[in-house]
């Protein structure tokens, strides 16, 4: 096949991917704010890349005193033989650090929610640099584009090995394409990510380290696809284990149904799926390619070392992680987990936190010893309402939800500098829920649509509805005289827990009689399919520049509001109904986007956005509202002003944990 | 004439006979027992003042909308600000009135703090006019027991919530769900209880085996799987006060279980009595035998049992409230006002929201304390 | 007696077979099915799920199935295997996670009945025969006090002040860094650092209602005409009061031993939940808000196996001490 040569392999200079603009492109307001002008990208592909672009030797590669035992009594090989041939070479944060110690992290749920076990067993294809739009190698240590983007090849590192010393080969992705995504038995359906143009692509192992895909039409959104956004390209998602998990496979052990129900397991089918790593799935049995593995786990949590074969390296030829073991400790309740930060019992966290607490951090700082920060957010709003455009309920009722005035009227009646000032102590902003500020193609307009508190037009708006009329309690009539109530579904677990007891107020001071209905998430998300609900409070997450542009923002395919349309576009016009003209256009739209190239791709997204903005189906609240955190005071590397919307940005992507060390490591 | 009816005829015919040397005494043994009852109960102190407590909380409850000066769900800009002292003198003058705040930004810690200002204050008046509502939900008014005048005045005896909401009022609101959530509870289960548990003690057979059976599938089931199926099982479109009543009967449905076995072990072993044999002998009616002769026997069981429930369910409430299947907002209860204090802000820094559990023990304590007294009046055979 | 107990046993094997169709109800009653409760839960985090994704999942957990036969399948494993199946969160089997979480529980549980005990049956004799002594006017205090506080409250507060006043690390049974690790000395003495509160806390209600209780039902013995027939006779007070009013006032205590577990349980879910100990009950909790169908399932009805036999072995215990009580054939 012939290569139209767009080779991307890194040094320094990075290139960008289905936006193919440069890191010193304009639009990126938030995203500059959130780092400071001497943070390093990330590193270099390879030692030779670090010393041609520093003109520096790297010293002889080093490594834990902890492995350099088990170098001594013969249980470990030397570590170059353990580094694979060409080691990335991270650029530390602040500076080289030093071997030891512990880290001690919390999370909330055992079964459920971003196990802090896999902050730290995480590591994908490709990653994202530290200004959360730039795409490096990681795992693998380049790509190439061809074929006008309809070929994608991925170089992988020779030599490189999963934690348990196997060899990390092109193997480990055909395994999981093959056996796994196109096994009717795990899978009924490939994920449209890999299939675009409704085609399913074609996977080449063209030699032991290099793989190629190919595609029907160009499809440059396959990079971000593979690069940690959305938690993608990781273990699970796109590579396994596979030395490891063909003992599970029934195409590898013909055994394997007797060993499974041996084990517990009613099919090999459940059986492989409890042996396969995801992020939230990790295992003490099962290899990563993450910094630390789990050697233990426990109801209390999981106790993780490091990975000594882990394949990078940082600029003293230190092979990294730097901590030797990590505790990942979990919580049932949030509460409790609070009171141990402010305790001081933790030495790094920023997620499962609320803004509401940061005061009560601050306070428990000096006798904790730890110091707090607040993590900017790309969210644009922390609860969005979704007014539901195909209501299952009365009829007259569903029409008021239908009318463009109505939502804007609700969205005039909220005062949002209030909430901002009651729900997160003003360090949000008041503002739509639309793509984050810091995507290159956004516009002003989008995130101040309908923001302004004016409750004399929302009453305009409504008078104009015909819905002038009151009731004995002053309520807004329905047109046709009936009592109209607005029944707000209320997600606890989903919006700020206040949320929705401002949001009653704010829309009865219009006359519109508000109804909260305390709801199971659960529930709703089975009432988000079948369209039980009136409005209902849910994030505007997956703002991102980067998760808008591969396509999965799931509000962009009418997830909540348009029940309906949501089937439809996800079967592509076979299940649910068509949309309206401008909710078809932006539909069509929306699935095209991935595969275009960065100008139209740019261009398309304006004209969703524009579309997105009139429609106003999600009113939002307020976005941008920082997570607090907390870190130990001595520990190192930790940068405290960096995303921590860890589904949006990559888990671990921009903290990295493996390059924390301890002043003094115990 | 049979053998119980000329028993109990005994103390009056015996009243007739003899002459009883003093008034005091003479009053004693004519005394009826309810009397007898009360006269006891009076000693008992700590009992009496429970119940002097009780009467007060139920009554303020009852009154909530009149003793509250603000509304439950009005929002202030005063968030988490501590709770205004009353003086009788002051800086300016001299009278019942509450001081005011100072407002600074803690630019550390974000938070806006309010200090009480000794310097600022505003008098308290009485009956003044505050905002609208239905006293006793019958009758329109807007005339509160007690609030300050003038825009600026706030009086926030215990402080106020995340949201500004007046911390006073809204336990006063609390106090009328919780309060009669455990009535109407404890009622339920001891009706249904004291019902099925003496059917199955007295008549035994079928109908025990019935009985006992269904408690022991009851009471076999953990009380939180119980909880969450059957909360969840509370239809969605139920408006707050229709969830309130589920909730009640979720709490009782369960509590019942208890009494009955209770009263059933207790039938057991007193139907082997001799009174009940001479009773069932004199050919009483089983009715009759059941509630003139053996539930008084051990009514004082009953009633540490029944004391000890109310406060039981009271609690129970905000266990649901805790695992987040209480009582939805706007109507508010001790189990969403303790919710709302579940968390470490609150413990850190803004402690007088932790002013509902006050209130919740206090009224568990008056009620055990009430029980107790009755307990000690009701006994038969103490003098 | 021999043929109380097999009959009691026939109606046990009744309600088992009624728990288990209870427990699967109480489960499947909420809406949705354990993934809807996952991807739900992965969305409040901002997750962008895959549909394809859900699609696959539905296959391999055999959510597609009907509930019924879903049933059948659990309960035939049980019965024929004694496998209770796996949970779907952990993607491990259900017998594996009760056995690591089972020590724990067993020891808490236990320490707490037997606390619960030590201090409830003397101190409840002390006050009834003490009726009204300043001792007894501090119990009935105290045990008012702990029947009032609710003990998740309690929990978060107590932790807190325990580490503000005294600097102790609370929450959970020993500190983070023992995790994982063998018993030792050093552990050992960790953990006794940290039992207090849990302990405390949990059998605190338990242990004044039992007071209560106590109290009570002895105070009704003591004034019976047989003990003063048994002083007339010359027994020696202490002797008279254990041989005869506290065999029964202890009845109600036996009778109630049966639901001592669950109440336990039930009591130290929610404080395990804030305490963080590494019991069942928060392991319950988290399956039945997940919708864990098999896990939620399999704890509910073994601890109901568990109820019910104690309130057979209660029933039984208290048809032989007291005599009273007969067992119509």
């Amino acid at each position: 096949m012939r290569h139209v040569v767009r080779f991307v392999f890194t040094g320094l200079i990075v290139v960008t991917l289905m936006v193919g603009r440069s890191t010193a492109s304009s639009g990126m307001a938030q995203v500059a704010q959130a780092q400071d002008a001497k943070k390093p990208l990330w590193g270099w592909t390879t030692v030779a890349e670090y010393e041609k672009a520093t003109g520096k030797k790297l010293p002889a590669f080093n490594e834990s005193p902890m492995l350099a035992d088990q170098v001594k009594a013969g249980k470990l090989p030397a570590v170059d033989k353990r580094l694979p041939d060409e080691p990335l070479v991270d650029n530390p944060f602040e500076a080289v650090g030093k071997y030891g110690g512990s880290l001690t992290l919390g999370q909330v749920s055992a079964a459920i929610g971003y196990p802090a076990s896999n902050f730290t067993t995480f590591e994908s294809l490709f990653s994202l640099g530290r200004d959360g739009n730039t795409v490096v190698p990681n795992i693998a240590k380049g790509w190439e584009f061809g074929d006008g983007g309809k070929t994608f090849t991925i170089f992988l590192r020779k030599g490189l090995k999963w934690s348990n010393g196997d060899d990390f080969t092109a193997d480990d992705i055909l395994f999981f394409w093959e056996d796994i995504l196109n096994n009717k038995e795990l899978q009924p359906n490939v994920p449209t990510r890999f299939a675009p143009g409704g085609k399913p692509m074609n996977m080449v192992k063209v030699d032991p380290y290099t793989v190629r895909l190919e595609f029907s039409v160009p499809y440059y959104a396959i990079l971000p696809n593979l690069s940690s956004v959305v938690f993608t390209g990781c273990q699970g998602d796109f590579f396994e284990a596979s030395k490891y998990l063909k003992q599970f496979h029934k195409k590898y052990n013909p055994n394997v149904e007797a060993d499974a129900k041996k084990a517990g397991f009613e099919t090999w089918v459940q059986y492989l799926g409890a042996k396969r790593y995801y992020w939230y799935n990790a295992r003490p049995d099962i290899p990563t390619m993450g910094p630390w593995h789990i050697v233990k786990s426990v109801p209390e949590g999981s106790v993780l070392e490091r990975n000594a074969y882990y394949y990078k390296v940082d600029t003293a030829g230190n092979q990294l992680p730097y901590i030797d073991k990590v505790n990942a400790t979990i919580f049932n309740d949030a509460g409790t987990l609070a009171l141990k930060m402010v305790a001081g019992e933790y030495d790094y966290q920023d997620w499962s936190t609320t803004v509401s607490d940061y005061p009560a951090f601050v306070e428990g700082a000096d006798k904790g010893n730890y110091k707090v920060f607040m993590a900017p957010s790309l969210w644009t709003s922390i609860a969005a309402y979704s007014v539901n455009q195909q209501y299952t309920g009365d009829k007259a009722d569903a029409e008021v939800l239908q009318d463009i005035r109505f939502r804007k009227a609700l969205s005039y009646a909220i005062n949002r500098d209030e909430v901002n000032q009651v729900i997160a102590l003003g360090k949000g902003q008041p503002f739509q829920a639309t793509v984050a500020p810091s995507a290159s193609y956004y516009k002003a307009e989008w995130g101040t649509a309908y923001i302004e508190y004016d409750v004399a037009q929302a009453n305009k708006l409504l008078d104009e509805m015909g819905m002038d009329k009151r009731d004995s309690d002053n309520f807004r009539l329905r047109k046709d005289g009936k009592p109209f109530s607005l029944i707000v579904s209320d997600v606890k677990d989903a919006v700020p827990v206040k949320m929705g007891e401002l949001m009653k107020e704010y829309w009865e001071a219009v006359g519109v009689r508000t109804v909260l209905r305390a709801t199971d998430r659960t529930l709703m998300g089975q009432q988000f399919t079948s369209g039980e609900f009136m409005i209902a409070g849910w994030a505007m997450d997956g703002a991102g520049e980067l998760p808008v542009g591969i396509g999965t923002n799931s509000y962009l395919q009418g997830n909540q509001w348009g029940p309906q349309w949501y089937a439809w576009y996800n079967s592509n016009g076979a299940a649910g109904q068509k949309p309206p003209a401008n909710v078809e256009r932006m539909l069509t739209l929306y699935k095209q986007v991935p595969l275009l190239g960065p100008d139209e791709q740019k261009k398309a997204l304006t004209e969703i956005f524009d579309i997105w903005k009139e429609g106003l189906w999600r009113i939002g609240t307020i976005g941008q509202v920082p997570k607090p955190g907390i870190v130990r005071n001595g520990l190192h590397n930790v940068d405290t002003n960096t995303f921590t919307d860890n589904a949006d940005v990559g888990i671990g992507t921009f903290n990295r944990h493996y390059q924390f060390f301890w002043d003094n490591p115990k | 004439m049979n053998l119980s009816k000329l028993l109990r005829r005994q103390p009056a015919q015996m009243d007739s006979v003899l002459a009883l040397p003093t008034d005091a005494a003479e009053r004693y043994y004519i005394a009826s027992q309810r009397e007898l009852i009360w006269r006891k109960f009076r000693k008992h102190k700590i009992a009496m003042l429970s119940s002097v407590l009780l009467g007060i909380l139920y009554l303020s409850a009852t009154f909530a909308d009149f003793i509250a000066p603000y509304d439950v769900t009005a929002r202030t800009s005063f968030r988490y600000a501590p709770g205004q002292p009353i003086a009788l003198v002051g800086s300016n003058y001299t009278g019942l009135q509450v001081y005011g705040y100072k407002q600074t930004n803690d630019p550390k810690t974000l938070r806006t703090i309010f200090d009480v200002d000794s310097t600022k204050s505003y008098p308290i008046k009485f009956f003044v006019k505050g905002y609208e509502y239905r006293l006793l939900g019958l009758f329109p008014t807007n005339i509160h027991l007690f609030g300050v005048e003038g825009s600026k005045a706030t009086i926030f005896l215990f402080g106020t919530d995340e949201l500004g909401r007046d911390l006073f009022s809204r336990i006063f609101a609390a106090l009328r769900v919780s309060l009669f959530i455990g009535l109407v509870g404890v009622a339920l289960s001891f009706v249904i209880g004291v019902v099925l548990g003496g059917i199955s003690g007295y008549f035994g057979g079928i109908p025990d085996i019935i009985i006992q059976r269904l408690i022991d599938l009851i009471l076999s089931i953990p009380t939180i799987p119980l909880w969450l199926a059957l909360s969840a099982s509370l239809p969605a479109y139920w408006p707050s006060t229709t969830v309130f009543f589920g909730i009640t009967l979720i709490l009782s449905l369960i509590g019942w279980c208890g009494v009955a076995r209770i009263v059933r072990g207790k039938f057991l072993e007193l139907r082997e009595e001799d009174y009940v044999t001479a009773a069932i002998v004199a050919g009483a009616t089983n009715r009759r035998i059941i509630f003139r002769h053996l539930v008084p026997a051990f009514a004082s069981y009953l009633i540490v049992q029944l004391t000890l429930s109310i406060p039981q369910i009271i609690l129970g409430e905000t266990s649901l409230s805790f695992l987040g299947l209480g009582i939805r907002s706007p109507a508010v209860s001790l189990g969403t006002l303790l919710e709302d204090a579940q968390n470490i802000r609150v413990v850190v820094l803004y402690p007088w929201l932790l002013i509902p559990a006050l209130f919740l023990i206090l009224i568990v304590l008056a009620f055990n304390f009430l029980g107790d007294g009755l307990r000690d009046s009701v006994d038969p055979y103490k003098q | 007696m021999a043929q109380f107990v097999l009959r009691r046993f026939g109606f046990i094997a009744v309600l088992l077979v009624l728990v288990s169709i209870i427990s699967f109800i109480i489960i499947q009653l909420p809406p949705g099915d354990w993934l809807s409760a996952y991807v739900s839960a992965l969305r409040t985090q901002g997750a962008q799920v895959n549909e394809a994704v859900i699609e696959g999942l539905k296959q391999q957990y055999g959510l597609d199935q009907p509930p019924v036969l879903q049933y059948f399948k659990w309960v035939t494993n049980i019965v024929l295997h004694g496998d209770f199946g796996f949970s779907f969160s952990y993607g491990r089997p259900v017998s594996d996670l009760l056995a690591e979480r089972l020590p724990a529980t067993l020891f808490i549980s236990i320490l707490t009945i037997v606390i619960t005990y030590a201090i409830a049956i003397p101190v409840g004799i002390y006050s009834a025969t003490h009726q009204y002594s300043p001792l007894d006017f501090l119990f009935t205090f105290l045990g008012f006090i702990g029947l009032s506080v609710p003990g998740f409250l309690l929990a978060l507060i107590l932790m807190f002040f325990a580490y503000k006043y005294f600097g102790l690390s609370v929450g959970g049974l020993y500190s983070s860094k023992y995790m994982g690790e063998a018993m030792s000395w050093d552990k050992f003495v960790d953990m006794l650092g940290h039992l207090p509160i849990p302990v405390l806390i949990i059998s605190l209600s338990g242990t004044a209602g039992l007071i209560r209780v106590l109290r009570g039902t002895l105070l009704d013995e003591i004034r019976r005409p047989y003990v003063d027939t048994a002083r007339a006779k010359g027994l020696k007070e202490r002797t008279l009061l254990w041989r005869y009013p506290v065999r029964i006032a202890l009845n109600p205590l036996i009778s109630t031993i049966g639901w001592l577990l669950p109440a336990v349980f039930s009591g130290q879910t929610i404080i395990s939940i804030v305490l963080n100990l590494p019991t069942v009950g928060p392991l319950l909790y988290e399956a039945l808000r997940g919708q864990d169908t098999y896990l939620a399932g399999s704890i509910v009805m073994i601890l109901a196996f568990l109820t019910l036999i104690g309130t057979l072995l209660s029933d039984i215990l208290l048809a032989v001490l007291d005599p009273r009580i007969r067992i119509e054939e």
